[in-house]
């Protein structure tokens, strides 16, 4: 699976003014790869993956995938928010059934592919409970459990630990590396964490506001598997600095304050 | 134990004010009945039938008047809630009719359908319509978009998005106006019933004022209460077995 994007610009007519919300975005991403998108609040990060996911339409530019332009949303583009968007009113087990259910595959199929993520995700047991009365990291689990139940090509994130406490988010981290090598799935991740888009990824791209682009590309060549202490590694503080310095530029430039996403305080 | 003890004081309070007002106060009968004598015309009511007569007859029309308009504004209610289209082509005419009370159609639906059973149960139907239809715009409305997308993207079609994401989030609001208007079909029965009925309970309380009989008006008053009680409960039974994810999940600690 190859995801290439090019010159995909999105422009977002109100009835006053439009916006551009996205211009000039470049971005391939080979089959396989583990990828991320860093940039601060409102830089069109999310927009940006639900135009890949087709739950946005795109003004300019092409999106492709394996050289098809892609058309509305399907299951081989699945997406997962932050906010797990699981239905309160379905089991685990149920929700994790959503996919296939939807397609049309027969129960027992249903019942072998829930019992497969379920167990993938390490939630046995938990099968008939709802939702609500589990914690984030579990119910963050299961939105992925429902994501893969879909068997995608590629599995679209957005900030999907963003409001976990921090050791659920180094365990759900460390648990989505053991899944992607698990099952080879191409994943596009988006954060505004620099950290965790450097632990996750083989490369991280950086993105800038006003309009959104896509302004740098770092290669991350540490060694796999990955582990926590991988973030007290001189090389990996290196790259966390470079890339906090490009993204502090940006928005120097702009001269607005973004700091929904950075501490950032503007040069006198 | 100590729960259902508080639940019962009160009742239990108003039983002994009317008891003691009633046998110390100097008040006509003909105002205020004893609550012995109400007790009796219960019985009497219950032993000639005509309280099982009348309550069954009465149910008919408000259960038929409740199926057929809730029915209705389900169903519209959650087209109206979904497309844009559907909502500015009703919007005025439904805010509208609701504005007129129901009750004062009862005259125009008597002269239209006669005194019969079908101008009550429509007249029923009629209310329940709109008693159901805003709060079913309101849940589709409000229905997280975010759901509406993972469904989507995960391939599903407008019809099944309709089916597995927007009426079951939509439910707790839709059954909490069903819950209001099964309230509301009895008062618009027992009115409709009063103005133009020969049966059922509405009637028997117009009987007993036509008779002065107090007890019997009491004796019904009570039987409609046990009605309505009976009709919320079944209905909150209801919506727990149809939305078994909400259990235990309130507010209070």
């Amino acid at each position: 699976m190859n995801l290439e994007i090019e010159d995909l610009r999105k422009v977002i007519d109100n009835r006053k003014h439009s916006t551009v919300v996205l211009d000039e975005v470049q971005l391939r991403i080979g089959s396989g790869e583990l990828v991320s998108i860093v940039g601060p609040s409102g830089c069109g990060k999310t927009t940006l993956l639900e135009i890949i996911a087709g739950l946005q339409s795109k003004t300019e530019g092409s999106i492709l995938i394996d050289q098809v332009p892609i058309e509305k949303s399907s299951a081989n583009r699945a997406i997962v928010f932050q906010q797990y968007a699981l239905f309160p009113w379905l089991t685990v087990q149920k929700n994790i059934q959503y996919g296939p259910r939807i397609r049309g595959v027969n129960a027992p199929e249903r019942n072998r592919i829930s019992r497969e993520y379920i167990e993938m995700v390490g939630l046995a047991g938990f099968e008939s409970h709802y939702p609500h009365e589990l914690s984030g990291g579990m119910q963050q689990r299961v939105a992925l459990a429902r994501a893969l139940a879909n068997d995608p090509d590629i599995l679209l994130l957005d900030e999907p630990f963003a409001a976990l406490d921090a050791q659920t988010k180094e365990n759900c981290q460390q648990e989505l590396l053991y899944l992607w090598e698990k099952t080879g799935i191409t994943i596009l991740f988006v954060t505004h964490d620099i950290g965790e888009a450097l632990f996750l990824s083989d490369r991280v791209f950086l993105m800038t506001a006003n309009p959104g682009t896509i302004t740098e590309c770092i290669d991350v060549d540490m060694a796999r598997p990955r582990r926590h202490s991988v973030r007290l590694d001189p090389g990996f503080r290196m790259k966390e600095a470079q890339i906090r310095s490009f993204l502090y530029n940006g928005v120097r430039e702009l001269g607005v304050d973004q700091s929904g996403g950075f501490p950032v305080r503007l040069a006198r | 134990m100590k729960q259902a003890a508080y639940k019962i004081a009160l009742p239990l309070l108003f039983l002994a004010l009317w008891y003691s007002i009633s046998r110390f106060g100097h008040i006509s009968p003909l105002i205020l009945p004893d609550p012995e004598s109400t007790v009796r015309a219960l019985i009497s009511l219950i032993q000639s039938g005509d309280l099982a007569l009348n309550t069954y007859v009465s149910l008919k029309r408000s259960m038929g008047g409740f199926l057929l308009g809730s029915f209705l504004g389900v169903a519209s209610g959650i087209l109206i809630g979904w497309s844009h289209f559907w909502e500015d082509f009703f919007d005025l005419a439904i805010n509208f009719v609701r504005a007129i009370p129901k009750t004062a159609l009862a005259p125009l639906f008597i002269v239209w359908f006669g005194l019969g059973d079908s101008a009550k149960i429509l007249l029923i139907a009629f209310s329940s319509y709109f008693f159901t239809v805003i709060p079913t715009i309101e849940g589709v409305k409000n229905v997280d978009s975010l759901y509406v997308k993972t469904a989507r993207s995960m391939g599903a079609n407008e019809f099944q998005i309709m089916t597995s994401v927007i009426m079951p989030a939509a439910m707790p609001a839709i059954f909490a106006g069903l819950r209001l208007t099964v309230t509301t079909a009895l008062i618009v029965l027992v009115m409709v019933e009063i103005v133009a009925g020969n049966d059922g309970l509405g009637y028997l309380l117009q009987e007993a004022r036509g008779n002065l009989d107090m007890a019997i008006m009491f004796a019904t008053l009570f039987a409609l209460g046990v009605l309505g009680y009976c009709l919320d409960a079944a209905m909150q039974y209801l919506g727990k077995k149809l939305m078994p994810w909400r259990k235990g999940k309130t507010l209070s600690m």
